[in-house]
């Protein structure tokens, strides 16, 4: 008897519940977005932070000399025009007067001296600005950047590592800037809940005017699941990163809208080159012409990725349409590994961070079509660096990414033989090096093309690194959301963000 | 008493001594350098060992410790490879969240479970003692990510009435709670339930009824007092648990406790984070135990007149010792 009556009490509640649950999803306000990311900012400080999370957010908050559009073309911002001299060393930068700190101060010409010289100076993002000599005041409104050689991606590296700070900010040693910085561009800091969320607003003194969205929120959210369940309810507007799991859900609710792009992050296969067998081009191009990419893009990846086989991004000097040297080919890859005196395979180990440990499974099958016995050594990653960079390795995966959009980036780091952070192959050919010299310095568009086309050709073909896939890009936000399209260095602009009237 | 809280409180030192050197150790000898880790894999090596070396990655392991210690006993935990922030204050701006979560399910649990054990406990064998039985059970078997979600579906996605996600609000902090508190309702109602069985079958509550105590006095007054014991021990421990930060509950929900803090830390190999959240829960973890141990005081007397029987027994012995040693002079 009193379960009966227990149980209809259940009854009755539920029912009640869901009665007052019948409004609905909430009214967005037009002027605010909240944005789930799966991380917390390391700190708000432009020249201490190198994490794409922390860049992305931070490229609301200061302004840099010039912007990179969706469709990486560079336009001006605190410059209103540049001019390159002839020998591609200096570059002239015309300033605008107009624009203030959140504080209220003027940005002058010295700020934007001390700025470049502190990202020159900082170890975070000193590799990527090093390559500047120094910093000229020439008046009130031009500023001269000169290079110690000339250097082709300069300005599209200035679109990230030209954010303005000011000298006085400073003085207390960097806390303040790093908790509740003063910032220079469309949007202000109000308050950071440390592991929960960063709430800007609007800058009623941006020289461009204000933005629709004058209220922008980034909560962390670190399981994307969850992530998705809150864009579901409204809690958030839009997610970065979404994993490959939520796809389904998220693409068949209407309410949402999922964007999906190949990103300019690319993943591929390292053979360590001292390595006895490894070092002998024939079994490289053998394994290279071995890897079934579509199978390991639908086997490990749920088929979110493009295959590649070049690190040359589409658009990008050197760039060619169906460039593809070491087709796949089980048949010529045997053929390769018997002349190279194989012909029964060989064993050997991949070593790779757990997150890829699919990747490993999907290329021991593999291999194994042309008898190499491949072993998967799963390493934990800061093990998984470390081998990288003492060489102790056979074959491994890893990933690397344009932090902008220029074939240098690309290919520099990872060809030149003396690059210690970025060659874990010990890649080492004397053309290469001046090419990759050549095309850092040239600015002339069709001579680059030249180069990289070059470059690529020797590389691939040497097989120390086979290309595998570009990673996807999945973002989902309220259908309500115009304007939003996914950035190719994975900085998220909120300025250009609106909400449907 | 005071001496025996003392002692115990002295105890500690070694115990979190112990855990220090274990964690300490094991963090240390997994590969990877921190410098690596805060500049990032394109930072030029000269910048990685400078940075290695003031962070003193290249002494040798008992010196690191021994810094790290003399550290600790100023109570600087260090700071975080990741934000650069001390430790301190990284837990301490994220323990209000789990704090809350923690004491919001263990309210639930105790509120909810001890009443329900002891009714299916008096009414052994009925159907509602059944049903509970299964429920129980099922919840048991439940792994918490996954009714958090379910939780999360219904009462966010499904029916709009509790948010899904954060810790801003004392709604936020409703279904987390139900999620902790729901797994461990199962298992306090069980040991309720048969530690109630065990002392209504004692002979001194033939007595009381024999006495013509009321049934419900028999029930609350009587036999509660000695089966909560295990009950009270079972709770600390979850409790004690709990404020380490719920790792799996905290992640689901999106919040910012001692749980998300630890993963974090974990994931991004941040040496003293991790070394932080981990004193900090074996801290949280002994306090408790602590304080359960002093509760059994509280609530079974018998207990209690022993901290005096010992002391009496200890001065007694001691004064026999004195009779002993002045006779033989």
């Amino acid at each position: 008897m009193k379960v009966k009556r227990l149980l209809a009490l259940l009854l009755i509640l539920v029912v009640t519940l869901a009665g007052c649950g019948g409004g609905g999803a909430a009214e967005h306000a037009t002027d605010s977005i909240i944005i789930g990311i799966n991380s917390d900012a390391t700190a708000l400080d432009p020249l201490h932070i190198n994490d794409t999370v922390t860049m992305s957010i931070l490229s609301n908050v200061y302004e840099p000399l010039v912007r990179m559009t969706t469709d990486s073309e560079i336009v001006p911002a605190l410059a209103t025009d540049w001019t390159i001299s002839p020998d591609g060393l200096e570059y002239t930068f015309t300033i605008r007067t107009d624009a203030t700190f959140h504080n209220g101060d003027p940005i002058t010409v010295e700020d934007i001296k001390y700025s470049i010289d502190m990202a020159v100076e900082s170890s975070y993002t000193g590799p990527y600005m090093n390559f500047i000599d120094h910093t000229e005041i020439i008046d009130d409104s031009t500023v001269k950047i000169v290079l110690q050689y000339a250097y082709a991606p300069f300005l599209a590296l200035c679109t990230t590592y030209s954010q303005i700070v000011k000298e006085d900010f400073y003085a207390d040693g960097g806390t303040m800037m790093s908790k509740e910085p003063i910032g220079s561009g469309p949007y202000k800091f109000v308050s950071w809940a440390q592991g929960d969320k960063i709430v800007f607003e609007a800058y009623e003194g941006y020289y461009a005017g204000t933005p629709d969205i004058t209220q922008l929120t980034y909560k962390i959210i670190s399981n994307s699941t969850t992530a998705t369940i809150a864009l579901e309810t409204g809690d958030i507007d839009m997610y970065i990163n979404v994993a490959a799991a939520d796809i389904p859900s998220l693409e068949a609710n209407s309410e949402i809208t999922l964007l999906k792009e190949p990103s300019s992050a690319f993943y591929f296969i390292g053979l360590n080159m001292q390595d006895e067998k490894l070092s002998d081009i024939r079994v490289r191009q053998a394994i290279a012409k071995c890897v079934d990419r579509d199978a390991l893009i639908i086997g490990a990846l749920d088929g979110n990725g493009v295959k590649t086989t070049t690190f040359i991004a589409e658009g990008l000097p050197g760039y060619t349409e169906g460039f593809d040297p070491l087709p796949y080919n089980i048949e010529e890859a045997k053929a390769l590994l018997t002349e190279a005196g194989y012909p029964d395979g060989f064993e050997m180990t991949i070593s790779v961070p757990e997150s890829r440990s699919a990747h490993a499974q999907m290329i021991q099958a593999d291999l194994k079509k042309i008898g190499i016995n491949l072993k998967i050594g799963i390493v934990e990653s800061g093990a998984f660096w470390d081998a990288l960079e003492n060489g102790d390795y056979e074959m491994m995966i890893m990933g690397w990414s344009y932090v902008v959009m220029d074939s240098d980036v690309g290919y520099y780091s990872l060809y030149r033989s003396d690059d210690m952070a970025g060659n874990y192959v010990r890649f080492s050919d004397a053309r290469v090096d001046e090419l990759l010299q050549n095309g850092r310095i040239s600015t002339e568009a069709s001579e680059r093309a030249a180069i990289y086309s070059e470059i690529e050709e020797i590389v691939m073909n040497s097989a120390a690194y086979i290309p595998l896939y570009w990673r996807m890009d999945t973002i989902a936000f309220d259908a309500g959301l115009t304007n939003i399209e996914i950035p190719p260095c994975g900085f998220y602009y909120v300025y250009d963000y609106a909400w449907e009237q | 008493m005071h001496r025996y809280v003392l002692k115990r409180l002295v105890l500690m030192i070694p115990v979190l001594i112990g855990i220090s050197i274990i964690i300490f150790s094991i963090i240390s000898l997994t590969p990877g350098n921190p410098a690596r880790l805060i500049l990032g894999d394109r930072a030029s090596q000269v910048a990685i060992d400078e940075l290695n070396e003031e962070l003193g990655y290249y002494d040798p392991l008992p010196v690191k410790y021994v810094n790290y210690m003399k550290d600790l006993l100023h109570g600087d935990l260090g700071n975080s490879y990741r934000t650069g922030a001390s430790v301190v204050s990284e837990i301490a701006v994220r323990f209000p969240t789990t704090l809350l979560l923690s004491t919001f399910a263990i309210l639930l649990t105790a509120t909810i479970s001890i009443p329900l054990g002891v009714y299916v406990a008096i009414k052994k064998n009925s159907m509602a003692d059944n049903i509970l039985t299964v429920l129980a059970l099922i919840f048991t078997a439940m792994p918490s990510f996954w009714l958090g979600m379910i939780l999360m579906l219904v009462f966010a996605v499904g029916l709009h009435l509790l948010p899904a996600t954060g810790s801003e609000s004392f709604a936020h902090f409703i279904l987390p709670a139900f999620t902790i508190a729901l797994l461990s309702i199962a298992q306090i109602m069980r040991m309720t339930r048969s530690s109630m069985l065990e002392a209504l079958r004692q002979d001194y509550m033939r007595t009381a009824r024999a006495k013509g105590v009321k049934e419900n006095k028999i029930v609350w007054k009587h036999a509660i007092r000695n089966a909560l014991l295990p009950v009270i021990t079972t709770m600390g421990v979850n409790f004690g648990w709990a404020l380490g930060g719920s790792v799996i509950t905290e992640t689901v929900f999106g919040m910012s406790g001692i749980g998300t803090l630890t993963l974090m830390s974990v994931r991004s190999k941040d040496v003293p984070l991790v070394m932080g959240c981990v004193l900090f829960m074996s801290l949280m973890f002994s306090v408790i135990t602590l304080l359960v141990d002093l509760s059994y005081g509280a609530i079974d007397p018998r207990i209690k007149a022993q901290y005096g029987i010992k002391n009496k027994n200890h001065k007694a012995l001691r004064r026999a010792k004195e009779d002993v040693s002045t006779q033989n002079s």
